[in-house]
């Protein structure tokens, strides 16, 4: 037999694609930085930024896909270096996490005189956790428990059964995400609302955004699922797709103690 | 087999066959003298090869060189002696004349 190449390794071939998203991240925080002070055509700037970056995820991903599933360069070793890349990504997002439960205990254990010495600060009114925050954290939940279950799926050869499962996964999270958007439109404080308002909704949004991005992970394994994309073999985006899911129950745990409960009463 | 194609299926139908793709890296072996040298594999008329001496005290830094085809190099800091076996389509290893444009 000739193989095709003479070891495991996946030498990329040029691309543009780090040099679009670089120029639409420039666009991105030049064009905010102007949109939030007088200059006029931040928010055009903004928006075409936003735009270049997203389409840059669209092809730079889809090529990704087409270099493993269509041209096999994703090897073992190669599977190997992508669980790599994607763990010490996690951890650079439990580090993000981290900076703002610092920063909503550092404002909490020790309330000062200017919030009236107290957590919640006074005449702030607050949400009651054991309402949609209580309700909301089993449903998160179990969309994870879900992503197992098409794991085991995948994992058993049952392709049908997995696209089925990643349907439950992903109906919970959107779920997750309607009721977040009601507590948000009900909410008493705003993010304007003292020390406890931008501690909240920093942690908090950023969460909901972070269900965003998984969620629509989830629907991309999803639908390569359903193309017959994943192998029990193989399966290397659905696995980090799962991390990435049980990494932000994990923060919503953390938040429904710490900011809702312990924080909220 | 799994649904597969490119090198990956190379490597998976491969390890079906109970080979490795691998199997000529990382040359393992006792050390090479002149009646019994270290022979060291190449697809190629030619490879680098690193020395890296021999076990425990007799270990030296890696020496790097080229071994070609029909010209056993001995070491020159422990004297090591090596033959290349190549077990490839021969030729040059620089890709001139490769099937395989990049």
């Amino acid at each position: 037999m000739i193989e095709s190449q003479r070891h495991s390794y996946h030498l990329v071939d040029p691309s543009p694609w780090p040099i679009s998203g670089s120029l639409g991240a420039l666009a991105t925080t030049v064009g905010g930085v102007m949109y939030m002070h007088p200059f006029q055509g931040g928010a055009t700037l903004l928006s075409l930024g936003l735009i270049f970056i997203l389409y840059t995820m669209f092809v730079w991903w889809r090529d990704v896909l087409r270099e493993s599933t269509l041209e096999g360069h994703h090897t073992k070793v190669v599977q190997l270096g992508l669980r790599y890349g994607f763990i010490l990504f996690i951890v650079s997002e439990v580090m993000f996490f981290f900076a703002f439960f610092r920063a909503s205990f550092h404002s909490s254990l020790a309330p000062t005189v200017e919030i009236g010495g107290i957590w919640p600060p006074k005449g702030i009114g607050v949400l009651d956790p054991w309402e949609i925050p209580f309700l909301n954290t089993p449903i998160l939940l179990s969309s994870g428990a879900a992503v197992t279950w098409a794991h085991h799926a995948i994992l058993a050869g049952k392709e049908k059964r997995a696209v089925y499962a990643l349907v439950a996964t992903v109906s919970l999270a959107l779920v997750f995400t309607g009721f977040q958007g009601m507590e948000y439109y009900q909410a008493p404080p705003t993010i304007s609302d003292s020390i406890y308002g931008s501690t909240f909704f920093l942690a908090t949004g950023f969460h909901g955004f972070h269900v965003i991005i998984g969620t629509l992970f989830s629907i991309i394994c999803g639908i390569r699922q359903y193309l017959g994309h994943l192998t029990k073999e193989h399966h290397v985006g659905f696995e980090a797709a799962a991390w990435y899911w049980h990494f932000v129950d994990v923060v919503r745990l953390f938040l429904f103690v710490s900011i809702y409960w312990w924080g909220g009463i | 087999m799994p649904i597969a194609t490119g090198h990956e299926r190379e490597e998976l139908e491969a390890e079906l066959e109970g080979k490795n793709l691998l199997d000529i890296d990382n040359p393992e072996g006792p050390f090479g003298t002149k009646e019994a040298p270290a022979v060291v594999k190449s697809y190629y008329d030619k490879r680098i090869v690193g020395c890296p001496g021999g076990e425990g005290e007799d270990e030296h830094d890696v020496v790097w060189f080229w071994l070609e085809k029909g010209k056993p190099h001995e070491c020159p800091v422990c004297s090591q002696y090596f033959v290349l076996e190549v077990v490839g389509p021969g030729g040059p290893p620089d890709g001139h004349g490769d099937d395989d444009h990049h």
